[in-house]
C-alpha cells in the first residue's frame, strides 16, 4: 500500500543567531564610527595627508561658488562669528576659534578674502578643515 | 475564604522586540557616523597689509598653478621646497605666501600650505 510520507519540516531558523550578527554589526559601528554634525553636501573637503588630526568639524562650510553657508542655511563671516560666540557661550575678551570647510575648488583668493572677513569679525584662529586621505 | 490565586507564570520576553530595539540602534549608528578622517590646517594671515607682526617677511613665495617663485626665482615644487630649506638654513624666519590670480584653487593652496609647514620651520603667513 502507498502511504503519503509524512513531510519533514525544516527546522525553524533560530533568532538568536540573527541577534548575534545585528550585535556585532552594532558594535562595530558604534566603535568605528563617529558621530559628525551634518556636513554639507556641495562641499568636496579639501584632501591633505599630513596635517594633524582633528574631530569631525562643526564647521562653516563654503562651496566652490564663495557662498558661505552654516548648517544649510547662508550666513556671512560677522554672523557666523557672533553665531559661533554664542553657541561656545564666549565673553568679549575670548579667542574665537573658527573651522572652515572650504570646497576644493573655491578659487584660493576667495578663500583668503573669506579668512580675512572672519578675522575682521573678530575670529582670532582659522584653521580649515581637510579630510585626510592616505599618508 | 481566601482563595490563593494561581501564581501566574511569567512568559519570557518575546525576542521579536529585542531585535527591533537592537535594529533601530544599529540603524542610527549605520547613518549618523562617518568614517572619514579630518584634519585641520591653520590659515595664518589674510588680508594684503594685515601682516602679523607688522615687519616685512624674509621670503615671498607665489604659487601659481605652473610653479612657484620663491624670492623672485621661478622653480618647481620641489626646487622651490630645497631653496626654502636653504633659506631657513641662512636664517630666514617669516615667510608670506602670496596668491594672485583665479586660477588657484583652495586644494593647490592648502597642499602648499601644508608642505611649507611640514618640510620647513617657517613661520608661514598668507596674503593676497
Amino acid at each position: 500500500m502507498h502511504l503519503p510520507r509524512q513531510k519533514k519540516r525544516p527546522p525553524q531558523e533560530s533568532t538568536i543567531t540573527l541577534i548575534n550578527v545585528v550585535f556585532l554589526m552594532l558594535i562595530f559601528f558604534l566603535i568605528a564610527g563617529s558621530l559628525t554634525p551634518p556636513l554639507d553636501k556641495d562641499v568636496t573637503l579639501i584632501s591633505t595627508s599630513e596635517s594633524d588630526r582633528s574631530e569631525p568639524p562643526n564647521a562653516l562650510f563654503v562651496t566652490s561658488d564663495g557662498v558661505m553657508r552654516s548648517r544649510g542655511a547662508e550666513t556671512d563671516a560677522a554672523g557666523y562669528v557672533a553665531h559661533v560666540r554664542q553657541e561656545q557661550a564666549l565673553l568679549e575678551g575670548n579667542p574665537v576659534a573658527v573651522k572652515l570647510a572650504a570646497d576644493r575648488e573655491l578659487p584660493a583668493t576667495r578663500l583668503i578674502e573669506i579668512v580675512g572677513d572672519l578675522k575682521t569679525a573678530g575670529a582670532d584662529r582659522v584653521t580649515v578643515v581637510t579630510e585626510r586621505g592616505e599618508p | 475564604m481566601r482563595i490563593e490565586a494561581g501564581a501566574r507564570r511569567r512568559r519570557p520576553v518575546s525576542v521579536t522586540s529585542l531585535i527591533d530595539v537592537i535594529f533601530l540602534l544599529l540603524l542610527f549608528f549605520m547613518l549618523s557616523s562617518t568614517f572619514t578622517k579630518f584634519a585641520e590646517v591653520e590659515i595664518t594671515g589674510g588680508r594684503a597689509g594685515a601682516n602679523v607682526a607688522g615687519q616685512a617677511p624674509d621670503i615671498i613665495v607665489r604659487v601659481a598653478p605652473e610653479g612657484w617663485v620663491v624670492n623672485g626665482m621661478s622653480l618647481d615644487e620641489d626646487a622651490a621646497m630645497e631653496q626654502l630649506r636653504r633659506l631657513k638654513d641662512a636664517g630666514a624666519k617669516t615667510a608670506v605666501l602670496l596668491v594672485r590670480g583665479d586660477e588657484l584653487t583652495s586644494q593647490m593652496l592648502v597642499s602648499a600650505v601644508e608642505r611649507v609647514r611640514n618640510e620647513t620651520e617657517l613661520t608661514l603667513s598668507v596674503a593676497r
